[in-house]
């Protein structure tokens, strides 16, 4: 993300940015009276007549000024609550709260409005409301007015606007407000596709002003786009804090977990972690080709200190606004897929067939002249790290398990870099690891997100209909012996038509059946690769196999 | 140490209304048009109805009821004047209480969603009913005039003022209370709806203190209101202060709702958002 102006002018001026909210040990516990005269029983008596409801527990987080902060978290874990305590609305029960500035709270779409009176009333009236003078109200309207494409109807009744008409106009009044520190809870979900846009450009200008912003989403991608920083609340809280992408992509994976549970499927306990461990901590101990890089260091969750400024290790493409700017501009080497390719390896009954676990040293230098390939060795606690995390990132029914995954390009050489219309071929290896005998063999489904914004890009599955399914075949020799312990699935994937830039590959087994919805085992994410431009690098994502001829000419004679 | 804590809020009060007068202006004006908006006369209600009361008033005092209430003396006005001298400050009294109490609760949208004033929901609340008594006071003072022969002017000029000012206070500070009280305590409402009910009655408004009998006329005595409507009768009746108790005790009470009220409330503001 784009570092605000503030925050670069402060550190060009060589001085520490100005705090702008500052939460130390913050908790919030409603009081649950059974009637609420009992209350004033407590206040008069001084004796406790209430249960507590936690909603917020230590909560501590500094944010500087220009700083956007994301917010994200299931519903109930106490995003709003702390949204509302920051805005004032709510006291917090226990904590300090400074916030350093005027504050506008964007908490709730249309808050004051009136069905009965005008637009023009409704929108004067709400912005005087939320503290915008006289003046300003004078000087911005006809700004909101136009942001909301309401110009015509301005005059009538806010009563007779459709329900897209009042969200768009009640966000422009709303985020007219000047303020230092706004806060913006779930907004951006109103409204058709254009204005959702234009909002999130709004948003975004704001953001960039200067303004420290608080910012609600459930959707991912918003906050990515948005934020420097992002923070997961998860039962009151703060579970991650870090660098947005790496704390949605965590946030993501748990919600497809908790589906999972919703879905009755079983999830991979601790001991899986544990086997996973063990395994990685045995097959690395070699050490004959430098281990993978160490992914990005994820912030420590208490943040009662200002934040220190993290080097991108892994050289990602991201500008971290704590970090100098004296980061490369241009790509680094890829973050070589956080446990590298084929390293995940598990379990004493694989067969592993052919290769062995390819280290990101093969990658061929010739053909990526730009990536350096600079990687410390991998030490101890960094393996128990990373288990841990990739501990996580799994969604197992304990049927089957992938036991590895290879990438590898036209050449056959297992790597993570590829370039684009090169043939790519994915390698799963899976064991079975119940006794008891599936019904059907396993099929493949695999999903490219771009690194940036999570958008998927690509997605294929083995076990849905195509009409000239080559891949199918693959497996269908898996199907053969009902006795099999293990396996592997292989897809090539012939041109690969994604563009250039760096992918998540996510990929599961599932049952080799139409619209099979369950996996057996899935990989969330846990695979990078990066895609080099072969050619012209065109700006978007897919690029299509197209076929075209010149029609007849006409010439003139 | 306790009065400095009171001055301290009641200062904390007045400063956010002194702050933000102008949104207090802009809502007000809101409120005052809130009921009649998309009526064709709009505002024109706000006057339509006191005029209308008042000559229903009127014409029940002077053509219906005659016999009832005569000859007051010590004063030369007739007996509707003495009437609506006390039933125009009850109606401001009953709405500011009606509406006041759910003042907060009925704006729980705005409470917790926006920084916002909240003193200022109560106060706002006074409006309507200040409207309404401004209507009627015109159309009495017009008529008290007229039936004294303007005798009675000079009480206008040097009483009305400071009774404005001190039956303001009192009820911008019973606003405040009973707005934030309402959160807590949800049976207010009835409890008001109650009082409201008996207090044409139980105030002397219809009847003169002298006129009950001597075992229940201390419940005259207990309710502030009571005090107050003296004072009004003062004013717009007797044209004279012929008893400086209610004054002072109008007053006291004055200072002490605004204190009281101004206090819970600056005291309770930040735990509405947990009650609604």
């Amino acid at each position: 993300m784009i570092a605000s102006p503030t925050i670069m002018q402060a550190l060009e001026l060589g001085r520490p940015p100005e705090i702008a909210i500052c939460l130390d040990s913050v908790s919030k516990a409603y009081k649950l009276y059974d009637r609420p005269f009992n209350f004033f029983k407590e206040a008069l008596t001084g004796r406790s007549y209430h249960r507590d409801k936690v909603v917020l527990s230590d909560i501590s987080l500094t944010l500087k000024r220009g700083e956007i902060l994301g917010i994200i978290g299931r519903n109930g874990a106490g995003k709003s609550t702390l949204l509302k305590i920051i805005a004032g609305t709510l006291a917090p029960s226990q904590g300090a709260v400074t916030v350093k500035g005027r504050v506008a709270a964007i908490l709730e779409l249309g808050t004051g409005f009136n069905p009965n009176y005008s637009g023009r009333d409704n929108v004067i009236l709400s912005a005087l409301m939320r503290g915008m003078s006289e003046d300003a109200v004078r000087r911005k309207f006809d700004g909101i007015v136009a942001f909301a494409g309401l110009e015509d109807v301005i005059d009538e009744p806010f009563h007779t606007y459709s329900s897209g008409m009042q969200a768009r106009l009640a966000f422009a009044a709303a985020t007219a407000v000047d303020a230092d520190v706004l806060i913006i809870d779930e907004a951006l979900s109103s409204g058709d596709l254009r204005f959702a846009a234009r909002s999130l450009r709004r948003i975004h200008e704001i953001c960039q002003s200067g303004v420290t912003a608080l910012f609600v989403s459930h959707v991912p991608y918003h906050v990515m786009q948005l934020c420097s920083r992002v923070i997961w609340i998860d039962d009151g809280r703060i579970r991650m804090d870090g660098d947005p992408i790496e704390v949605a992509r965590a946030y993501e994976y748990e919600m497809l977990q908790a589906v999972a549970r919703d879905e009755g499927r079983v999830l991979t306990g601790p001991s899986a972690v544990k086997a996973t461990q063990e395994i990685e901590t045995s097959t690395s101990a070699p050490h004959q080709a430098p281990p993978p890089a160490p992914h990005r260091p994820l912030r420590p969750v208490s943040t009662d200190a200002p934040i220190v400024p993290t080097p991108d290790v892994g050289g990602v493409i991201k500008t971290d606004p704590d970090a100098p700017a004296t980061q490369p501009s241009n790509i680094e080497a890829i973050d070589p897929i956080e446990e590298n390719v084929g390293a995940e390896a598990a379990g004493d009954t694989i067969q592993v067939s052919t290769g062995g676990v390819v280290e990101a040293s093969t990658v061929d230098q010739d053909s990526v002249n730009d990536v350096s390939v600079d990687e410390p060795l991998v030490n101890g606690s960094e393996i128990q790290e990373r288990s841990e995390r990739a501990s996580i990132r799994r969604v197992s029914t304990g049927l089957y398990r992938i036991s590895k995954v290879q990438f590898s390009d036209k050449t056959g050489r297992h790597t993570n870099i590829f370039k684009f219309g090169e043939p790519m071929q994915i390698e799963v290896l899976y064991e079975r690891l119940a006794s008891e005998l599936p019904g059907q063999s396993c099929g493949l489904a695999v999903t490219f997100s771009r690194v940036d914004d999570f958008a998927a890009v690509m997605h294929f599955n083995t076990s849905d209909v195509y009409s000239n399914e080559q891949i199918r075949s693959y497996f269908n020799k898996a199907l053969e012996s009902r006795l099999i312990r293990a396996g592997t699935i292989e897809a090539i994937i012939e041109p690969l038509q994604i563009r250039a830039g760096e992918y998540y590959v996510s990929i599961g087994i599932l049952a080799d059946q139409s619209q099979a919805q369950e996996f057996y085992d899935y990989l969330h994410c846990r695979y990078r690769i990066k895609v080099l431009a072969n050619g012209f690098d065109e700006p978007c994502v897919f690029y299509p196999v197209v076929q075209w001829t010149n029609g007849p000419i006409k010439v003139v004679k | 140490m306790v009065l400095t804590t009171y001055a301290k809020s009641t200062g904390e009060c007045i400063r956010a209304i002194a702050v933000h007068r102008r949104l207090l202006l802009a809502l007000i004006k809101r409120e005052l048009s809130d009921e009649y908006v998309s009526h064709g006369l709009s505002i024109g209600w706000t006057f339509i109805h006191p005029l209308v009361l008042m000559l229903v008033y009127l014409f029940l005092f002077t053509e219906v009821f005659v016999t009832r209430v005569t000859v007051i003396p010590g004063s030369g006005a007739d007996a509707v004047v003495y009437l609506l001298s006390g039933i125009i400050p009850w109606l401001a009294i009953s709405q500011v209480m009606g509406r006041s109490a759910m003042s907060v609760v009925g704006n729980s949208a705005i409470v917790k969603q926006m920084s916002f004033p909240l003193e200022l929901l109560p106060i706002k609340t006074l409006a309507g009913p200040f409207m309404f008594a401004g209507v009627s006071l015109v159309f009495l003072i017009a008529y008290g005039l007229w039936v004294t022969g303007g005798t009675i002017l000079p009480a206008y000029l040097l009483g009305l003022p400071p009774l404005i000012i001190i039956t303001s206070m009192q009820l911008a500070g019973l606003a405040l209370l009973l707005g934030c009280l309402q959160v807590f305590v949800r049976d207010l409402k009835e409890f008001i709806n109650v009082f409201l009910t008996i207090g044409l009655f139980i105030h002397p408004i219809l009847y003169l203190p002298n006129a009950i009998p001597a075992a229940v006329r201390p419940i005259i005595y207990l309710s502030p209101f009571s005090y107050l409507i003296f004072c009004w009768q003062d004013v717009l009746f007797y044209g004279e202060v012929g008893w400086i108790w209610p004054w002072v005790i109008s007053t006291a009470f004055a200072v002490l709702f605004f204190m009281l009220g101004a206090r819970i409330f600056v005291v309770t503001k930040n735990h509405f958002g947990d009650f609604l």
